[in-house]
Protein backbone atom coordinates (compact mmCIF):
# COMPACT_ATOMS: atom_id res chain seq x y z
CA UNK A 1 0.00 0.00 0.00
CA UNK A 2 1.37 3.15 -0.67
CA UNK A 3 2.70 5.37 2.36
CA UNK A 4 -0.11 8.39 1.20
CA UNK A 5 -2.68 5.72 1.14
CA UNK A 6 -2.02 4.59 4.97
CA UNK A 7 -1.83 8.32 6.11
CA UNK A 8 -5.41 8.79 4.56
CA UNK A 9 -6.83 6.42 6.95
CA UNK A 10 -5.55 8.05 9.43
CA UNK A 11 -7.97 9.84 12.47
CA UNK A 12 -6.77 13.72 12.50
CA UNK A 13 -5.24 12.61 15.89
CA UNK A 14 -3.43 10.08 14.78
CA UNK A 15 -1.99 12.45 12.44
CA UNK A 16 -1.40 14.94 14.99
CA UNK A 17 0.34 12.29 16.99
CA UNK A 18 2.74 11.67 13.78
CA UNK A 19 3.34 14.99 13.01
CA UNK A 20 4.94 15.78 16.70
CA UNK A 21 7.08 12.99 15.72
CA UNK A 22 8.06 13.92 11.95
CA UNK A 23 6.89 17.54 10.88
CA UNK A 24 6.60 16.01 7.06
CA UNK A 25 3.47 14.09 7.98
CA UNK A 26 1.76 17.34 8.58
CA UNK A 27 1.35 17.90 4.97
CA UNK A 28 -1.55 14.61 5.39
CA UNK A 29 -3.24 17.05 7.79
CA UNK A 30 -2.64 20.13 6.07
CA UNK A 31 -4.38 18.48 2.62
CA UNK A 32 -6.95 17.26 4.85
CA UNK A 33 -8.27 20.73 5.72
CA UNK A 34 -6.49 23.21 2.90
CA UNK A 35 -10.07 23.41 0.70
CA UNK A 36 -12.60 23.20 3.78
CA UNK A 37 -10.90 25.95 5.70
CA UNK A 38 -10.16 28.21 2.82
CA UNK A 39 -13.53 27.67 1.72
CA UNK A 40 -14.63 28.83 5.17
CA UNK A 41 -12.49 31.81 5.59
CA UNK A 42 -13.55 33.07 2.07
CA UNK A 43 -17.32 33.11 3.28
CA UNK A 44 -16.65 34.33 6.55
CA UNK A 45 -14.42 37.63 5.22
CA UNK A 46 -15.07 37.81 1.90
CA UNK A 47 -11.17 37.94 1.27
CA UNK A 48 -9.75 37.37 -1.94
CA UNK A 49 -8.21 33.93 -2.66
CA UNK A 50 -4.94 35.60 -1.97
CA UNK A 51 -5.40 37.19 1.42
CA UNK A 52 -7.32 33.93 2.10
CA UNK A 53 -3.94 32.09 1.39
CA UNK A 54 -2.38 34.56 3.75
CA UNK A 55 -4.89 33.61 6.54
CA UNK A 56 -4.61 30.00 5.40
CA UNK A 57 -0.89 29.94 5.56
CA UNK A 58 -0.89 31.23 9.14
CA UNK A 59 -3.61 29.16 10.61
CA UNK A 60 -1.48 26.23 9.87
CA UNK A 61 1.56 27.62 11.15
CA UNK A 62 -0.49 28.83 14.74
CA UNK A 63 -1.95 25.57 14.40
CA UNK A 64 1.65 23.52 14.18
CA UNK A 65 2.94 25.81 16.91
CA UNK A 66 0.04 25.05 18.89
CA UNK A 67 -0.27 20.88 18.51
CA UNK A 68 0.78 19.89 21.84
CA UNK A 69 -2.12 22.47 23.16
CA UNK A 70 -4.60 19.96 21.40
CA UNK A 71 -7.43 18.89 23.65
CA UNK A 72 -8.38 15.36 22.62
CA UNK A 73 -11.89 16.12 24.38
CA UNK A 74 -12.75 18.00 21.16
CA UNK A 75 -12.69 17.32 17.39
CA UNK A 76 -9.34 18.00 16.04
CA UNK A 77 -11.54 20.07 13.10
CA UNK A 78 -13.57 22.53 15.39
CA UNK A 79 -9.81 23.44 17.29
CA UNK A 80 -8.41 24.27 13.48
CA UNK A 81 -11.86 25.62 12.92
CA UNK A 82 -11.58 27.97 15.91
CA UNK A 83 -8.01 28.99 14.87
CA UNK A 84 -9.26 29.43 11.64
CA UNK A 85 -12.13 31.84 13.02
CA UNK A 86 -9.56 33.91 15.28
CA UNK A 87 -7.03 34.74 12.52
CA UNK A 88 -9.69 35.59 10.15
CA UNK A 89 -10.94 37.76 12.60
CA UNK A 90 -7.67 39.00 13.29
CA UNK A 91 -7.07 39.91 9.60
CA UNK A 92 -10.54 41.60 9.49
CA UNK A 93 -9.07 43.73 12.37
CA UNK A 94 -5.83 44.56 10.61
CA UNK A 95 -7.53 45.73 7.75
CA UNK A 96 -10.12 47.51 9.55
CA UNK A 97 -12.82 46.32 6.99
CA UNK A 98 -15.90 44.85 7.00
CA UNK A 99 -16.45 41.91 5.57
CA UNK A 100 -17.10 41.64 1.88
CA UNK A 101 -20.52 39.78 0.72
CA UNK A 102 -20.48 35.95 0.60
CA UNK A 103 -20.32 34.82 -3.41
CA UNK A 104 -23.77 34.04 -4.91
CA UNK A 105 -22.61 30.17 -5.06
CA UNK A 106 -22.20 30.16 -1.29
CA UNK A 107 -25.60 32.89 -0.68
CA UNK A 108 -27.44 29.88 -2.83
CA UNK A 109 -26.05 27.65 -1.13
CA UNK A 110 -27.39 29.53 2.77
CA UNK A 111 -30.75 30.34 1.50
CA UNK A 112 -31.44 26.50 0.46
CA UNK A 113 -30.40 24.74 3.68
CA UNK A 114 -31.60 27.84 5.71
CA UNK A 115 -35.33 27.91 3.94
CA UNK A 116 -36.99 24.96 6.05
CA UNK A 117 -35.34 26.72 9.13
CA UNK A 118 -37.23 29.87 8.11
CA UNK A 119 -40.52 28.38 7.55
CA UNK A 120 -40.51 30.06 3.77
CA UNK A 121 -39.89 26.88 1.70
CA UNK A 122 -41.97 28.46 -1.09
CA UNK A 123 -42.17 32.40 -0.28
CA UNK A 124 -38.67 32.91 -1.24
CA UNK A 125 -38.08 34.05 -4.53
CA UNK A 126 -35.08 32.76 -5.69
CA UNK A 127 -34.70 34.23 -9.11
CA UNK A 128 -32.55 37.21 -7.83
CA UNK A 129 -32.45 36.72 -3.86
CA UNK A 130 -29.23 34.74 -3.70
CA UNK A 131 -27.28 37.80 -4.45
CA UNK A 132 -29.85 39.53 -1.90
CA UNK A 133 -29.33 37.12 0.73
CA UNK A 134 -25.64 37.97 0.54
CA UNK A 135 -25.90 41.40 1.19
CA UNK A 136 -28.68 40.69 3.81
CA UNK A 137 -25.80 38.58 5.83
CA UNK A 138 -23.16 41.08 5.28
CA UNK A 139 -25.64 43.42 6.88
CA UNK A 140 -26.34 41.26 10.24
CA UNK A 141 -24.01 41.68 13.94
CA UNK A 142 -21.03 39.33 13.50
CA UNK A 143 -21.85 36.76 16.24
CA UNK A 144 -25.26 36.35 13.82
CA UNK A 145 -23.08 36.29 11.02
CA UNK A 146 -20.46 33.83 12.48
CA UNK A 147 -22.79 30.79 13.57
CA UNK A 148 -24.96 31.20 10.35
CA UNK A 149 -22.20 30.02 8.60
CA UNK A 150 -20.69 27.59 10.61
CA UNK A 151 -24.30 25.89 10.61
CA UNK A 152 -25.74 26.30 7.75
CA UNK A 153 -22.65 26.32 5.23
CA UNK A 154 -20.24 24.27 7.13
CA UNK A 155 -22.91 21.84 8.14
CA UNK A 156 -21.10 22.21 12.25
CA UNK A 157 -23.20 21.06 15.26
CA UNK A 158 -23.97 22.78 18.01
CA UNK A 159 -21.38 21.46 20.13
CA UNK A 160 -18.69 21.96 17.01
CA UNK A 161 -20.18 25.60 16.89
CA UNK A 162 -19.28 26.05 20.78
CA UNK A 163 -16.42 24.88 20.52
CA UNK A 164 -15.49 26.60 17.62
CA UNK A 165 -16.19 30.21 18.73
CA UNK A 166 -15.61 29.22 22.70
CA UNK A 167 -19.04 29.43 23.64
CA UNK A 168 -21.74 28.00 26.12
CA UNK A 169 -24.02 25.20 23.88
CA UNK A 170 -26.91 27.15 25.17
CA UNK A 171 -25.68 30.64 23.81
CA UNK A 172 -24.58 29.27 20.33
CA UNK A 173 -28.24 27.83 20.34
CA UNK A 174 -29.93 31.01 21.85
CA UNK A 175 -27.49 32.73 18.50
CA UNK A 176 -28.70 30.60 16.19
CA UNK A 177 -32.38 31.14 16.72
CA UNK A 178 -31.71 35.24 16.54
CA UNK A 179 -29.68 34.84 13.58
CA UNK A 180 -32.84 32.85 11.91
CA UNK A 181 -35.45 35.50 13.17
CA UNK A 182 -32.95 38.62 12.40
CA UNK A 183 -32.35 37.23 8.68
CA UNK A 184 -36.40 36.42 8.14
CA UNK A 185 -36.96 39.46 9.20
CA UNK A 186 -35.10 41.35 6.81
CA UNK A 187 -35.70 39.17 4.07
CA UNK A 188 -39.65 40.15 5.12
CA UNK A 189 -38.38 43.94 5.01
CA UNK A 190 -36.71 43.93 1.95
CA UNK A 191 -39.39 42.00 -0.15
CA UNK A 192 -37.43 39.50 -0.94
CA UNK A 193 -40.50 37.19 -1.36
CA UNK A 194 -42.43 35.95 -4.47
CA UNK A 195 -45.39 38.50 -5.45
CA UNK A 196 -48.09 35.70 -4.56
CA UNK A 197 -47.28 35.51 -1.01
CA UNK A 198 -46.38 38.93 -0.45
CA UNK A 199 -49.63 39.34 -1.45
CA UNK A 200 -51.29 36.92 1.33
CA UNK B 1 3.37 25.35 -5.07
CA UNK B 2 0.42 24.39 -2.79
CA UNK B 3 -0.09 25.78 0.64
CA UNK B 4 0.46 22.95 2.38
CA UNK B 5 4.04 23.24 0.83
CA UNK B 6 4.55 26.63 1.35
CA UNK B 7 3.56 26.02 5.10
CA UNK B 8 6.07 23.34 5.63
CA UNK B 9 8.67 25.08 3.92
CA UNK B 10 8.29 28.02 5.86
CA UNK B 11 7.89 26.00 8.91
CA UNK B 12 11.61 24.38 7.90
CA UNK B 13 13.14 28.26 6.93
CA UNK B 14 11.76 29.88 10.03
CA UNK B 15 12.64 26.42 12.03
CA UNK B 16 9.44 26.79 13.93
CA UNK B 17 8.54 24.22 16.33
CA UNK B 18 5.11 22.91 18.70
CA UNK B 19 5.30 24.56 21.78
CA UNK B 20 6.41 22.44 24.43
CA UNK B 21 3.36 21.06 26.32
CA UNK B 22 4.34 22.08 29.82
CA UNK B 23 3.98 25.43 28.93
CA UNK B 24 0.61 24.80 27.74
CA UNK B 25 0.19 22.94 31.14
CA UNK B 26 1.12 25.34 33.13
CA UNK B 27 -0.99 27.54 31.58
CA UNK B 28 -3.73 25.54 32.63
CA UNK B 29 -2.65 24.54 35.94
CA UNK B 30 -2.06 28.07 36.86
CA UNK B 31 -5.47 28.98 35.69
CA UNK B 32 -7.07 26.08 38.21
CA UNK B 33 -4.95 27.20 40.80
CA UNK B 34 -5.68 31.09 40.56
CA UNK B 35 -9.53 30.11 40.49
CA UNK B 36 -9.41 27.68 43.54
CA UNK B 37 -7.23 30.52 45.37
CA UNK B 38 -10.06 32.93 44.68
CA UNK B 39 -12.88 30.97 45.60
CA UNK B 40 -10.77 30.36 48.79
CA UNK B 41 -10.08 33.94 49.38
CA UNK B 42 -13.80 34.50 48.60
CA UNK B 43 -14.71 31.89 51.35
CA UNK B 44 -12.56 34.04 53.87
CA UNK B 45 -14.12 37.25 52.69
CA UNK B 46 -17.99 35.75 53.52
CA UNK B 47 -16.76 34.47 56.70
CA UNK B 48 -15.05 38.31 57.61
CA UNK B 49 -18.54 39.22 56.35
CA UNK B 50 -19.94 36.70 58.47
CA UNK B 51 -18.81 37.91 61.51
CA UNK B 52 -19.05 41.74 60.71
CA UNK B 53 -23.01 41.26 60.17
CA UNK B 54 -23.59 38.70 63.12
CA UNK B 55 -21.12 40.73 65.71
CA UNK B 56 -22.62 43.97 64.76
CA UNK B 57 -25.24 46.08 67.06
CA UNK B 58 -28.08 46.44 65.05
CA UNK B 59 -29.99 48.22 67.90
CA UNK B 60 -27.97 50.84 69.00
CA UNK B 61 -28.94 53.29 66.19
CA UNK B 62 -31.37 55.48 68.17
CA UNK B 63 -28.33 56.34 70.41
CA UNK B 64 -26.24 57.37 67.70
CA UNK B 65 -29.31 59.52 66.33
CA UNK B 66 -29.72 57.80 63.33
CA UNK B 67 -32.56 55.83 61.74
CA UNK B 68 -32.43 52.19 61.67
CA UNK B 69 -32.08 52.29 57.63
CA UNK B 70 -29.20 54.87 58.21
CA UNK B 71 -27.83 52.77 60.71
CA UNK B 72 -27.85 49.49 58.52
CA UNK B 73 -26.44 51.60 55.02
CA UNK B 74 -23.66 53.10 57.00
CA UNK B 75 -22.66 49.84 58.81
CA UNK B 76 -22.39 47.43 56.11
CA UNK B 77 -19.20 45.69 55.20
CA UNK B 78 -18.76 47.26 51.92
CA UNK B 79 -14.49 46.91 51.90
CA UNK B 80 -15.73 42.54 52.41
CA UNK B 81 -18.28 43.02 49.74
CA UNK B 82 -15.92 45.04 47.47
CA UNK B 83 -13.17 42.19 47.96
CA UNK B 84 -15.95 39.25 47.83
CA UNK B 85 -17.18 40.73 43.96
CA UNK B 86 -13.88 41.10 43.19
CA UNK B 87 -11.92 38.09 44.02
CA UNK B 88 -15.52 36.30 42.22
CA UNK B 89 -15.08 38.12 38.88
CA UNK B 90 -11.31 37.10 39.16
CA UNK B 91 -12.60 33.23 39.80
CA UNK B 92 -14.92 33.33 36.91
CA UNK B 93 -12.21 34.85 34.58
CA UNK B 94 -9.73 31.92 35.64
CA UNK B 95 -12.28 29.10 34.83
CA UNK B 96 -13.72 30.72 31.59
CA UNK B 97 -10.11 30.77 30.29
CA UNK B 98 -9.25 26.97 31.24
CA UNK B 99 -9.36 24.20 28.23
CA UNK B 100 -13.17 23.61 28.55
CA UNK B 101 -14.51 26.64 30.93
CA UNK B 102 -15.91 28.46 27.71
CA UNK B 103 -18.96 25.72 27.95
CA UNK B 104 -20.24 26.36 30.87
CA UNK B 105 -22.75 29.70 31.27
CA UNK B 106 -21.32 32.94 32.67
CA UNK B 107 -24.26 32.58 35.12
CA UNK B 108 -23.46 29.15 36.17
CA UNK B 109 -19.92 29.89 37.00
CA UNK B 110 -20.52 32.80 38.93
CA UNK B 111 -23.34 30.99 40.81
CA UNK B 112 -21.13 27.73 41.84
CA UNK B 113 -17.96 30.01 43.00
CA UNK B 114 -20.13 32.05 45.21
CA UNK B 115 -22.02 29.05 46.61
CA UNK B 116 -18.81 27.10 47.14
CA UNK B 117 -17.55 30.57 48.67
CA UNK B 118 -20.58 31.10 51.25
CA UNK B 119 -20.38 27.15 52.23
CA UNK B 120 -16.55 26.93 53.19
CA UNK B 121 -16.96 30.82 54.50
CA UNK B 122 -19.89 29.68 56.89
CA UNK B 123 -17.56 26.69 58.16
CA UNK B 124 -14.57 29.24 58.44
CA UNK B 125 -17.12 31.72 60.08
CA UNK B 126 -18.48 28.73 62.76
CA UNK B 127 -14.92 28.24 63.13
CA UNK B 128 -13.84 31.48 64.40
CA UNK B 129 -12.13 32.67 61.45
CA UNK B 130 -13.71 35.86 60.31
CA UNK B 131 -13.55 37.12 63.80
CA UNK B 132 -9.81 36.57 63.47
CA UNK B 133 -9.33 37.77 59.75
CA UNK B 134 -10.88 41.00 61.72
CA UNK B 135 -8.93 40.99 64.13
CA UNK B 136 -5.39 40.85 62.72
CA UNK B 137 -6.67 43.63 59.72
CA UNK B 138 -7.87 45.94 62.24
CA UNK B 139 -4.48 45.83 64.35
CA UNK B 140 -2.02 45.03 60.95
CA UNK B 141 -3.25 46.85 57.44
CA UNK B 142 -3.32 50.79 57.62
CA UNK B 143 -6.91 52.41 57.08
CA UNK B 144 -8.49 49.01 57.60
CA UNK B 145 -10.55 50.74 60.77
CA UNK B 146 -11.55 53.70 58.31
CA UNK B 147 -12.43 51.81 55.74
CA UNK B 148 -14.96 49.40 57.82
CA UNK B 149 -17.71 50.35 60.12
CA UNK B 150 -15.71 51.40 63.30
CA UNK B 151 -17.32 49.44 66.46
CA UNK B 152 -14.09 51.23 68.44
CA UNK B 153 -15.82 54.63 67.41
CA UNK B 154 -19.51 53.78 68.24
CA UNK B 155 -18.60 52.28 71.47
CA UNK B 156 -17.31 55.51 72.57
CA UNK B 157 -19.87 57.57 73.00
CA UNK B 158 -20.31 58.20 76.69
CA UNK B 159 -22.24 61.36 75.45
CA UNK B 160 -24.79 58.95 74.09
CA UNK B 161 -25.13 56.11 76.37
CA UNK B 162 -22.21 53.96 75.01
CA UNK B 163 -19.00 53.08 76.49
CA UNK B 164 -16.89 49.58 76.21
CA UNK B 165 -12.97 49.10 77.54
CA UNK B 166 -11.75 46.26 79.92
CA UNK B 167 -12.91 45.88 83.43
CA UNK B 168 -9.65 46.85 85.41
CA UNK B 169 -11.16 45.98 89.21
CA UNK B 170 -14.36 44.71 90.40
CA UNK B 171 -15.35 45.94 93.68
CA UNK B 172 -18.73 44.03 94.06
CA UNK B 173 -21.30 43.10 91.47
CA UNK B 174 -23.23 46.71 91.34
CA UNK B 175 -19.37 48.56 90.87
CA UNK B 176 -16.63 48.03 89.09
CA UNK B 177 -13.53 50.30 86.81
CA UNK B 178 -13.12 50.19 83.58
CA UNK B 179 -10.70 51.32 81.42
CA UNK B 180 -11.87 52.39 78.21
CA UNK B 181 -10.17 51.95 74.66
CA UNK B 182 -8.66 55.51 74.68
CA UNK B 183 -6.95 54.73 78.43
CA UNK B 184 -9.10 56.16 80.40
CA UNK B 185 -10.67 55.28 83.58
CA UNK B 186 -14.28 54.98 84.57
CA UNK B 187 -16.37 54.09 87.63
CA UNK B 188 -19.12 52.20 86.76
CA UNK B 189 -22.73 51.97 88.71
CA UNK B 190 -25.33 49.81 87.88
CA UNK B 191 -28.15 51.83 88.41
CA UNK B 192 -31.59 50.29 89.35
CA UNK B 193 -33.74 53.15 88.55
CA UNK B 194 -32.68 53.05 84.97
CA UNK B 195 -34.47 50.57 82.90
CA UNK B 196 -33.13 47.87 82.25
CA UNK B 197 -34.59 45.13 79.49
CA UNK B 198 -34.75 41.05 80.71
CA UNK B 199 -31.20 39.72 80.57
CA UNK B 200 -29.38 43.08 79.91
CA UNK B 201 -27.30 42.78 82.98
CA UNK B 202 -25.66 39.69 82.65
CA UNK B 203 -23.50 39.52 86.02
CA UNK B 204 -21.66 36.71 84.80
CA UNK B 205 -19.56 38.77 82.46
CA UNK B 206 -18.33 41.06 85.30
CA UNK B 207 -14.87 39.95 85.22
CA UNK B 208 -10.92 41.58 85.95
CA UNK B 209 -9.61 41.84 82.48
CA UNK B 210 -12.40 41.21 80.36
CA UNK B 211 -13.71 43.54 77.09
CA UNK B 212 -17.05 44.57 77.70
CA UNK B 213 -19.80 47.12 75.66
CA UNK B 214 -22.01 49.24 77.90
CA UNK B 215 -24.82 51.22 77.51
CA UNK B 216 -26.14 54.00 80.17
CA UNK B 217 -26.11 57.19 80.90
CA UNK B 218 -22.66 59.44 81.46
CA UNK B 219 -22.79 60.95 85.11
CA UNK B 220 -20.35 63.22 86.37
CA UNK B 221 -16.44 63.00 87.55
CA UNK B 222 -16.03 60.05 84.99
CA UNK B 223 -19.04 57.80 86.45
CA UNK B 224 -21.15 55.58 83.97
CA UNK B 225 -24.04 54.53 85.00
CA UNK B 226 -24.67 50.85 83.14
CA UNK B 227 -28.08 49.54 82.36
CA UNK B 228 -26.99 47.28 80.11
CA UNK B 229 -23.70 45.04 79.37
CA UNK B 230 -22.57 43.32 76.66
CA UNK B 231 -19.37 41.01 76.06
CA UNK B 232 -17.08 42.97 73.12
CA UNK B 233 -17.13 40.17 71.08
CA UNK B 234 -20.57 38.43 71.10
CA UNK B 235 -19.54 34.52 70.16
Amino acid sequence: MPENETFLDKKDEELVKLTLRDKENYRYLMGRYEEKLMRYIIRLCGATREDAEDILQNVFIKTYQNLNDFDTSLKFSSWIYRIAHNETISFLRKSSSRPKTINSEAGSFLLNTLKADLNMEEAIDEKNTAEEINKTIKGLDGKYRDVLILKYMEDKDYREISDILKKPPGTVATLLKRAREQLKKEILKHGYLSKNVKNN
Amino acid sequence: MDISQKTLKTIEEKKIRPEAKWHFLLKDYSLWFFFVFSVILGALSVSAILFMVTDHDWDVYEYLDRSLFEHVFISMPYLWISILLFLMFFAYYDFEHTRQGYRYEIHKIILASVLISIIFGAVLFFGGVGQGIHEVFSRQVPFYNNLVYDKYDVWDNPQKGLLSGEITNVENENEFLLRDFKGNFWRIDKEESLECLDRCFDESLIQTGRQIKLIGQMGTDSIFFVKAIRPWYKK
